[in-house]
C-alpha cells in the first residue's frame, strides 16, 4: 500500500498556476525529498497534503483515505516548519504534549510519550522551559518531538534545518537520517538543498515551475539526469554543459564541441556505447554533461576519449583540487586529486568514462543517452 | 504498515482521534473564513457609518428642521450650499477652523518634537517622564478644559494671580472672553492636551532609527545639527506626515474642547466649522443645514489630505 | 578633554531642564486641579489665592458623590463603556486577526477604508444617527450611545490590534491545526494567549476614549437615565453654578478610573499605539 499518493494535483492563484499537474506517490516508510528552488512550488505542494493550502484539482490520499475534504487535524500528519513554529506560551512539555491533548489521549500515556521522545531526542532536561529559552538546535529538536510524539501516518518537513548554522545543519541531518532508519517513519520533506536531499531521501521529486522534472532515486538523479535543469540542479560543482553536435564517423560516431559559428572546435571520438538509445542522424546539436568529478588525468597510454586543455584557475579545496579549464571556447572544472597541484597555464590531457557522459537535446533540453 | 506497537519502543498513539469539532470550530475550517471574520465588521461599519454618513450627506440636500415640522422635509437642491455663501458666520467658521487647526498642529508639533529629542536621550529617568508627560492626552476634554478656565478665572484663576504678581498683568484677564485673546488660549490648551501624542510617535520613530546611521555620520564628520538634519528628520518623514494629518482631522472634526471652553464665543471669535456645525444640530435643530455644512468641512479636510500627500510625495 | 566633559554634563543639565519642563507643564494643571479639590469653598472664592489648601479637607468628595446625580452619571458612564468595549473586542478581534494572519483578495482596500473611514466628520454622522436611533427607540439609550461610540472606536481597535496579531507568526495557526485544532481552536488555544496584553491595553484604549467622550453623549443623550459623566459635570458647570471645589472632586474621581487602567497597560499600550511609527 501507498502511504501518499497524489494525483494530477494542481494549484492556481488567480491566474497563476504554481503546481501545473502532479503525480507522486510514496511507499511506507519512504523518504521522499521535493527539491527545487524557490518558486518551484515545492513548499506549496507540501501545504496541500497538509491541508493547509487548498488544491484547484487532483486528488490526495493518504493511506487508504482520499484526503481533498479532510482537515488538516483529521489527516494523521504531522509537520515541522522551518521556523519551528513552537507554542511560545507554552513549556517544552506543553509544546510535545499538545497534539496528544487535542486528541484526548490519557495523562499516563501523554506523559511517557513525551518522556520516551525527549529521551530520544536529548531534550529531556528542556522540558519545563520555554521556547524563547532554547538555541535553535533545541528549538529544531523540539520540534521535530512534537512531530514525532504523534505517531503520525505522515510526516511533512518544510526546509527543518535552513535556520540552522552550517556545522548543526550537518549534524542534525545525520540525526534525521537516524531517526528515520530507526523507527521507520514515512517522511516528505522539502529542500533546496540537493546535499540533504542526496543524503535523505529514498527517493527524489525534483521540481521546476510547478512540474516535476523527475522523480528517482537519489543515486538515478545523479548518475542518470532527465534533463539539464536536473543536471544542473543535483551535483556541486555544477555539471560542465558543453554545446555540441554528434558526428557520425566510420562505424562509431564523434563528439564534436564548439558552439554554431564558434571559431573553435575540438572532436572527440566515441566508442558506441555511450550513443546508445540515441538516434544517429549526422550533426544533431546536442549539450555534453560531464561532471567535474567524471573527468580525471590521461598521462600517457590508453584510457576514456580525452582532449588537451591548459589550466585556466586552480582552487584547492583541501579535499580535491579544483581546476577550470576552457575547451571550444567554453569554460569548464574538472575535480581532481589533491596531490595534483598546476600552475596557470599549464598543459592538461583530460578524459573521461564515456559511460558518464551525459547527452542532452539542445532544443528540448531532454536527455538522450 | 509498521508495527505501531513496538515502533523503535515508543508507545503509539495513532488510534487516538481528534476531539470532535464544534460548530463554531467547523465553520472555521471553511475556506472562506478569513471572510467570515470580517463580515461583522463591515456590517457594523456599513450600518452605523456609512449609512449614517450617506443620510448625512442627503440631509443636506433637503430641508429638515426639528423645530418647524411645518416646513416638511423635501428636497430643496443646493438652496442649503447657497445659503452658506450668504452666511456670515460660515466665512467666520472657515477663517478660524484654518487658524485653529495650522495654530494648533504647529504649536503640538514643536513641543513634540522637542519632548520626543529631549526623552530620546539615554539618561536615568526619562522613561518614567515619557510615560507621565502622556497623562495630559488621556484627559477627557471636560475635564482638561476646565482645569484651564478655573485656572484662567479673571477672578480665581491660579495663573492670573501669577501673571499680576509677575506684574505682567495690573489685573486678571478673562482670557477665554476676550475677543483678541479667546482663540489662541484655546490653542495652547488643545497643545497640552494634544501634543503627547506627537511626543509619543516621535519618541518611538526616533528610538527606531538605528545608532549606527549616527556613528556613520560623526565618522563622516557631521555635527550634530547636520545628523538631524541629514538621518533623523528624513528617518521620521514618514511618521511626520502620518501624524500630522491625523491630528489636522482630529481637530477639523471634533468640535469637543471649543463647545467646553468657549461654545464659538465671544461673538463667534472661536467659532469653527465643527462646532457651527454641532450647534446647529444640537440648539437649532436644523439638520438639513448643519449637514451641508459637514459636507463642506469633509471636502475641504478631504481635499487638504489630498493635496498634503501629493506635496510629500513630490518633495520625495 | 575637560571641555568635552563640561558640554556633555551641561547638555545633560539641559536635558533635564526640558524634561523637568514638560512634566511641569503636563502635570501642574492636573496637581492643581488636586488642590482646588482639597479646598473649601471660603478658600477658593477668598480674594488672596492660595497655592494649597491651607486646612484641606475631603468634604467636597463627599458632597458631589452625595448631593449630586454623580454616581448615577458614573453608573451610566461604566455601562456604556462596557457595550462599547464588549462590541468591538468581539467584533474586532476577529477582523483584527483575519486582517493580520489570512491574505485575501481585497484586503490592502479594506484596511485603507477602515483607516479613511475615520475621516468622516463626526458631525456629519451624529445628525443621521440621530434620526436611526430615534427610529429604534435607542435615542437616550445606553446601547444607542454605545453603537455610536463603536463607530468611531472599531476602525481604531482593529489597526490597534491587528498590529499586536502581525507579532504572531503565521505558521503557529498552520501548527495548531495539524496538532488536532480546528482554526477556532488555533485562534482560542494557541494565539490569544500571545496576544492577551495587546487585547487588555487595545481595549483599555477604546474604554477611556468612549469614557471620556462628550459631543455625541451631549447629542444622543437627553435624561439623566442615559447621561454619561462628561455630559452631567459639563451641565453642573454652565447650568448649576455649583461650586469649584465640588466640580474638581468630580474631576478627580472620573479620571482616576482612567489613570488606573492607563498605569496597567502604559508599556504595552505605547507599544501598540507607536507600532506604525517604528515600521516607518
Amino acid at each position: 500500500m501507498k502511504a501518499l499518493s497524489l494525483t494530477n494535483i494542481r494549484k492556481r492563484f488567480g491566474p497563476l498556476e504554481v503546481l501545473k499537474g502532479i503525480d507522486l506517490s510514496l511507499d511506507d516508510g519512504g523518504f521522499l525529498v521535493l527539491l527545487g528552488p524557490s518558486g518551484c512550488g515545492k513548499s506549496t505542494l507540501l501545504s496541500i497534503i497538509a491541508g493547509l493550502e487548498e488544491l484547484t484539482d487532483g486528488e490526495v490520499k493518504i493511506g487508504d483515505r482520499v484526503a481533498n475534504d479532510l482537515h488538516p487535524k483529521d489527516r494523521n500528519i504531522a509537520m515541522v516548519f522551518q521556523s519551528y513554529a513552537l507554542y511560545p506560551s507554552m513549556s517544552v512539555r506543553r509544546n510535545l504534549a499538545f497534539g496528544l491533548h487535542m486528541r484526548r489521549v490519557d495523562q499516563a500515556t501523554q506523559a511517557e510519550a513525551v518522556e520516551r521522545v525527549a529521551d530520544l531526542l536529548g531534550i529531556a532536561h528542556l522540558l519545563e522551559r520555554r521556547p524563547a529559552q532554547l538555541s535553535g538546535g533545541q528549538r529544531q529538536r523540539v520540534a521535530m518531538g512534537r512531530a514525532l510524539v504523534r505517531d503520525p501516518e505522515l510526516f511533512l518537513f518544510d526546509e527543518p534545518l535552513s535556520n540552522l548554522d552550517a556545522k548543526l545543519r550537518v549534524q542534525m541531518r545525520s540525526e534525521i537520517k537516524k531517526l528515520h532508519n530507526r523507527l521507520k517513519t514515512t517522511i516528505v520533506y522539502v529542500t533546496h538543498d540537493q546535499v540533504e536531499a542526496m543524503t535523505l531521501a529514498t527517493s527524489i521529486a525534483v521540481m521546476r515551475d510547478g512540474e516535476i522534472q523527475q522523480n528517482a532515486a537519489p543515486s538515478e538523479i545523479y548518475d542518470r539526469p532527465a534533463n539539464l535543469f536536473v543536471a544542473g540542479f543535483v551535483g556541486s560543482p555544477q555539471m560542465n554543459f558543453l554545446d555540441g553536435r554528434i558526428v557520425a564517423a566510420g562505424n562509431g560516431a564523434s563528439l564534436e564541441l564548439g558552439r554554431d559559428g564558434g571559431p573553435e572546435n575540438a572532436a572527440i571520438p566515441l566508442p558506441p556505447e555511450a550513443l546508445a538509445g540515441i538516434e544517429a542522424s549526422d550533426g544533431r546539436p546536442v549539450v555534453a554533461g560531464i561532471r567535474p568529478e567524471a573527468l580525471y588525468r590521461q598521462e600517457g597510454g590508453a584510457g576514456g576519449p580525452g582532449f588537451d586543455t591548459k589550466v585556466d584557475l586552480v582552487e584547492i579545496t583541501g579535499a580535491d583540487t579544483i581546476v577550470s579549464f576552457t575547451i571550444a571556447g567554453q569554460e569548464a572544472t574538472a575535480r581532481l586529486s589533491a596531490d595534483f597541484k598546476p600552475s596557470l597555464g599549464d598543459d592538461l590531457t583530460l578524459a573521461f568514462d564515456p559511460g558518464r557522459l551525459h547527452l542532452f537535446d539542445r532544443e528540448t533540453s531532454n536527455r538522450l543517452n | 504498515m509498521t508495527d505501531n506497537a513496538t515502533r523503535a519502543g515508543l508507545p503509539t498513539t495513532r488510534r487516538f482521534l481528534p476531539r470532535p469539532e464544534t460548530w463554531l470550530g467547523h465553520i472555521s475550517e471553511h475556506r472562506h473564513w478569513a471572510y467570515f471574520l470580517i463580515v461583522p465588521s463591515i456590517l457594523f461599519i456599513f450600518v452605523i457609518i456609512l449609512y449614517p454618513t450617506a443620510n448625512g450627506i442627503v440631509l443636506s440636500f433637503r430641508e429638515m428642521r426639528l423645530t418647524r415640522p411645518d416646513l416638511g422635509t423635501d428636497f430643496v437642491g443646493l438652496r442649503q450650499y447657497a445659503d452658506m455663501l450668504s452666511d456670515p458666520v460660515f466665512w467666520v467658521a472657515l477663517y478660524n477652523t484654518v487658524k485653529w487647526a495650522t495654530a494648533a498642529v504647529l504649536l503640538e508639533f514643536i513641543l513634540g518634537f522637542a519632548a520626543a529629542l529631549t526623552l530620546n536621550r539615554d539618561l536615568p529617568g526619562m522613561k518614567v517622564i515619557a510615560v507621565l508627560i502622556l497623562l495630559p492626552w488621556f484627559l477627557p476634554n471636560v475635564v482638561a478644559g476646565n482645569i484651564w478656565a478655573l485656572m484662567l478665572d479673571p477672578r480665581l484663576g491660579v495663573l492670573n494671580d501669577i501673571f499680576v504678581r509677575l506684574g505682567f498683568l495690573s489685573e486678571g484677564m478673562a482670557w477665554l472672553a476676550d475677543p483678541d485673546t479667546a482663540l489662541w488660549t484655546a490653542v495652547v490648551i488643545e497643545a497640552w492636551h494634544g501634543y503627547p501624542f506627537f511626543a509619543l510617535l516621535f519618541l518611538a520613530a526616533l528610538k527606531g532609527i538605528p545608532k549606527d546611521h549616527y556613528k556613520a555620520a560623526a565618522v563622516d564628520g557631521a555635527g550634530a545639527i547636520q545628523s538631524f538634519w541629514h538621518i533623523t528628520l528624513p528617518a521620521m518623514k514618514m511618521v511626520i506626515a502620518a501624524a500630522v494629518i491625523l491630528r489636522v482631522i482630529g481637530l477639523v472634526n471634533s468640535p469637543e474642547l471649543l463647545l467646553i471652553l468657549t461654545g464659538g464665543g465671544p461673538g463667534n471669535t472661536t467659532q469653527v466649522l465643527s462646532l457651527y456645525a454641532f450647534q446647529t444640530a444640537y440648539l437649532r435643530f436644523d439638520f438639513g443645514y448643519a449637514g451641508a455644512l459637514s459636507v463642506v468641512m469633509f471636502i475641504i479636510l478631504m481635499a487638504f489630505c489630498i493635496l498634503y500627500l501629493r506635496f510629500l510625495r513630490i518633495r520625495d | 578633554m575637560a571641555s568635552l566633559k563640561r558640554s556633555n554634563r551641561m547638555k545633560t543639565v539641559g536635558a533635564y531642564a526640558v524634561a523637568f519642563f514638560f512634566l511641569f507643564f503636563g502635570l501642574a494643571p492636573i496637581v492643581w486641579l488636586i488642590i482646588t479639590s482639597l479646598k473649601p469653598e471660603h478658600e477658593i472664592v477668598n480674594r488672596t489665592l492660595t497655592y494649597y489648601p491651607h486646612d484641606p479637607i475631603l468634604t467636597n468628595y463627599v458632597d458631589i458623590w452625595n448631593q449630586s446625580s454623580f454616581p448615577t452619571l458614573m453608573m451610566n458612564s461604566f455601562i456604556t463603556t462596557t457595550m462599547t468595549v464588549v462590541i468591538c473586542v468581539v467584533i474586532g478581534t476577529l477582523a483584527a486577526y483575519s486582517f493580520s494572519q489570512y491574505r485575501f483578495p481585497g484586503k490592502h482596500a479594506l484596511l485603507i477604508f477602515y483607516l479613511v473611514v475615520r475621516m468622516f466628520p463626526a458631525v456629519l454622522m451624529i445628525i443621521p444617527l440621530f434620526l436611526i436611533l430615534r427610529a429604534f427607540g435607542l435615542l437616550d439609550s445606553h446601547l444607542g450611545l454605545a453603537l455610536a461610540y463603536t463607530s468611531f472606536l472599531m476602525p481604531l481597535f482593529i489597526w490597534m490590534m491587528k498590529g499586536f496579531f502581525d507579532t504572531v507568526p503565521v505558521e503557529l495557526e498552520k501548527a495548531a491545526r495539524i496538532d488536532g485544532c480546528t482554526r477556532v481552536g488555533a485562534l482560542v488555544r494557541v494565539i490569544m494567549p500571545l496576544v492577551r496584553n495587546g487585547l487588555a491595553a487595545t481595549a483599555i484604549f477604546v474604554a477611556i476614549a468612549a469614557w471620556n467622550e462628550y459631543m455625541f453623549a451631549l447629542m444622543l443623550t437627553t435624561s439623566s437615565g442615559s447621561r454619561t459623566w462628561p455630559v452631567g459635570l459639563q451641565l453642573m458647570i454652565g447650568e448649576f453654578q455649583l461650586p469649584w471645589g465640588l466640580l474638581a472632586a468630580g474631576g478627580i474621581i472620573s479620571i482616576i478610573p482612567v489613570i488606573i487602567l492607563f498605569a496597567l497597560v502604559q508599556q504595552t499600550m505605547v507599544r501598540g499605539l507607536t507600532a506604525g511609527a517604528v515600521k516607518g
